[in-house]
């Protein structure tokens, strides 16, 4: 009679056998779900100093530095007048209800912003171009806005009226403003981009802060994530804020999870950049 | 004998391939994510960059009197367009937009492949230059400068600044200039001379001022309007409220700013002596020989004759209000008669606003659109 099947140390055999290979397919499953979340991780990363080199560059071409955009300079803290929008005036101003106060009306075409007009955060700037003949005595006259309200332009088109309390371009006084139809008014924020800790999980981000709240615009990033060098024309580094010309921006941001390197090691890995910004609207001539 | 096989082999193949090709696919997925958010990266830097150099190419061939002419009026715009070194393909295109007389505004937009305009299918970057006039620099001395002037009866030249009436969009009044500044005034009892002062006795001849020469050619190669010598009736010339450009006789209308050719302020230059037989016009009257103003004429801007100028025509009114200078105004036995001088900056400074060069602001010129 034959007897089919397996003898014990068969079985005991086949089932070590079966546990190597179990064991290894586990692995290899661990193994592969560590590298794709390492991937990912790394892949994040390097997206968040993507957002940092298309995001901070482009808040700071636009800063005229001689003209004071540089609030305040710090190593990992900066404060800036940001530009928020572009309109041009349709008519001449007109007199408001006191020295300063000027009615200006804003055409709605040419308008360019990423955001409209909020009087409460926004202030503008008022080209002011008084002797036409020279553009040495060009300038901006600088104030807060009120709230708008709905005009006519001359050319019939559709415009908004603001009041605007406004201090005179340098070199002009108040009543001789200098300001004609046609001047540009730019509308800036002023704000400031700093290296803060989240009381929320522990981790460093860099955030947006702004006159009401903070709020992370990327990270996490690592305690000395954000780094700022002011540098002059020449290239050598200033701490006069009217002096600069240039401004190098470092950002070194981290997994937001550890993830195991090729040893099996948990580890945080960290990647950066480093952006040179010329600032566009210095003073020329 | 056909053995039976029985065993793992095929379905921890099996296994594997599934675990490698996992593997390989999030791989690539990955991969794939990483390349295109960088070339994403990579091509907005690009479009900045051909938007940079659409910026830098925007104004090339433009001078403030060109531009002018083709955008007449506040908010009037023109496309332009162009390509990278290197590419046949549009690499940016813009607008051109007038903000008042001496502003303009230029956007351009450029993407990623070059040529794109759609957001969807490209990276696109618009920047904004805003850029004015920074005219050829010129300082009056004198409501009417010339080599020689001898004033007959009627004429009156003041250096007083003057508002010129209807022009709203004026400065104060300046300082005054000196009304008569020549190396040879000749003055007779029915003239009036006026200006701080009245006059200035140069030591030039009567000869266009040597001075002078320099700016007469500078402003002559950006003339808009070119005319032979030859007698001229003038005056603005426009259907509906298009003002006629084209017409070199139209040299715009000082009666009215809000009228069709209120806003337009040519250059004009005429090669040789010119005859005025009447109209009215402004800007930059640039004449290579003599003007003989022979019938009523009013100017404002500015004149500048490398010969003589005579208006001796009895019943006609001839005004300037700007600034005249010549070789000659009158010359003994024949004076200047019956014609009116005033200074006035502002239109000095609106007729020049046709010249120089277009610069970007000194400051906040720059602009990222959205």
């Amino acid at each position: 009679m034959t007897r089919r099947g397996f003898t014990l140390p068969e079985l005991l055999v086949a089932l070590g056998l079966l546990g190597v290979l179990g064991a290894a397919v586990v692995g290899l499953l661990r193994g592969t779900q560590d590298a794709y979340r390492a991937q990912s991780q790394q892949f994040d990363v390097r997206q968040n100093l993507r957002i940092a080199a298309a995001f901070l560059p482009g808040e700071l071409r636009e800063l005229d530095a001689i003209d004071g955009d540089l609030v305040a300079m710090g190593a990992a803290a900066l404060t800036i007048r940001a530009q928020r929008q572009l309109a041009v005036l349709c008519r001449p101003p007109r007199a408001g209800s006191g020295p300063s106060s000027l009615m200006l009306t804003l055409r709605d075409s040419p308008f360019a912003g990423w955001r409209d007009f909020n009087p409460a955060a926004d202030s503008v700037f008022v080209f002011s171009d008084g002797d036409t003949a020279t553009p040495d005595d060009d300038g901006w006259a600088t104030g807060s806005i009120g709230s708008f309200v709905p005009d006519t332009c001359p050319d019939g088109r559709l415009g908004r009226r603001f009041t605007a309390s406004l201090r005179p371009a340098p070199g002009r006084s108040l009543g001789s403003w200098g300001i004609t139809a046609g001047a540009p008014v730019l509308g800036f924020e002023t704000l400031g981009y700093r290296l803060y800790r989240s009381s929320e999980d522990g981790r460093w981000y860099v955030g947006l802060q702004t006159a009401t709240d903070m709020q992370p615009v990327l990270g996490p990033v690592t305690s000395d994530g954000l780094a700022f060098a002011y540098l002059d024309s020449t290239g050598l580094v200033t701490t006069q804020s009217s002096r600069v010309a240039m401004i190098e921006i470092r950002v070194r941001a981290q997994t937001l999870a550890a993830i195991r390197d090729g040893r099996g090691r948990l580890v945080q890995p960290v990647d950066s950049v480093v952006m040179l910004v010329s600032l566009r609207n210095n003073r020329r001539f | 004998m056909v053995r039976n096989r029985r065993g793992v082999a095929l379905g921890l193949v099996l296994w594997a391939l599934v675990i490698g090709s996992a593997v390989l696919t999030v791989a690539v997925f990955i991969g794939m994510q990483e390349r295109r958010a960088a070339g994403t990266g990579r091509r907005m830097q690009r479009a900045m960059t051909y938007a940079e150099t659409g910026l830098a190419d925007a104004l090339a061939g433009w001078t403030p009197g060109l531009l002018g002419r083709r955008l007449l009026h506040p908010f009037d715009s023109i496309a332009t367009g162009g390509t990278g070194a290197g590419s046949a393909e549009p690499s940016w295109r813009g607008t051109i937009r007038r903000l008042n007389r001496g502003l303009f505004l230029v956007s351009v937009q450029a993407g990623d492949p070059p040529g794109s305009t759609v957001a969807t299918v490209a990276t696109l970057s618009r920047l904004g230059w805003v850029v004015r006039v920074r005219p050829v620099p010129l300082r009056i001395v004198a409501a009417l400068e010339a080599g020689g002037v001898a004033l007959g009866d009627g004429a009156r030249i003041s250096g007083r600044d003057q508002l010129v009436l209807g022009w709203l969009d004026c400065p104060p009044p300046d300082s005054a200039v000196a009304g008569v500044a020549a190396g040879v005034i000749d003055t007779t009892g029915g003239s009036e001379v006026d200006g701080l002062p009245a006059t200035i006795l140069t030591a030039m001849d009567t000869l266009f001022p040597a001075a002078r020469v320099g700016l007469f050619d500078q402003l002559a190669s950006q003339s808009t309007v070119e005319l032979p010598p030859g007698s001229w009736s003038v005056g603005p010339t426009s259907s509906g409220s298009d003002c006629n450009v084209s017409d070199p006789r139209n040299w715009g209308d000082p009666s009215d700013p809000s009228a069709p050719c209120g806003d337009y302020w040519p250059i004009v230059h005429i090669s040789g002596n010119v005859h005025v037989l009447g109209g009215v016009g402004h800007g930059i009257l640039l004449i290579d020989g003599d003007l003989v103003i022979e019938g009523s004429f009013r100017f404002l801007g500015i004149i500048l004759v490398r010969g003589e100028v005579q208006a001796a025509s009895a019943g006609v009114s001839v005004s300037l209000e700007g600034a005249l200078i010549a070789a000659r105004a009158g010359v003994a036995g024949r004076p200047l008669s019956g014609i009116a001088i005033t200074y006035s900056k502002c239109m000095v400074s609106n007729s020049l606003q046709s010249s120089g060069a277009l610069v970007p602001l000194r400051s906040r010129g720059w602009k990222q659109l959205f």
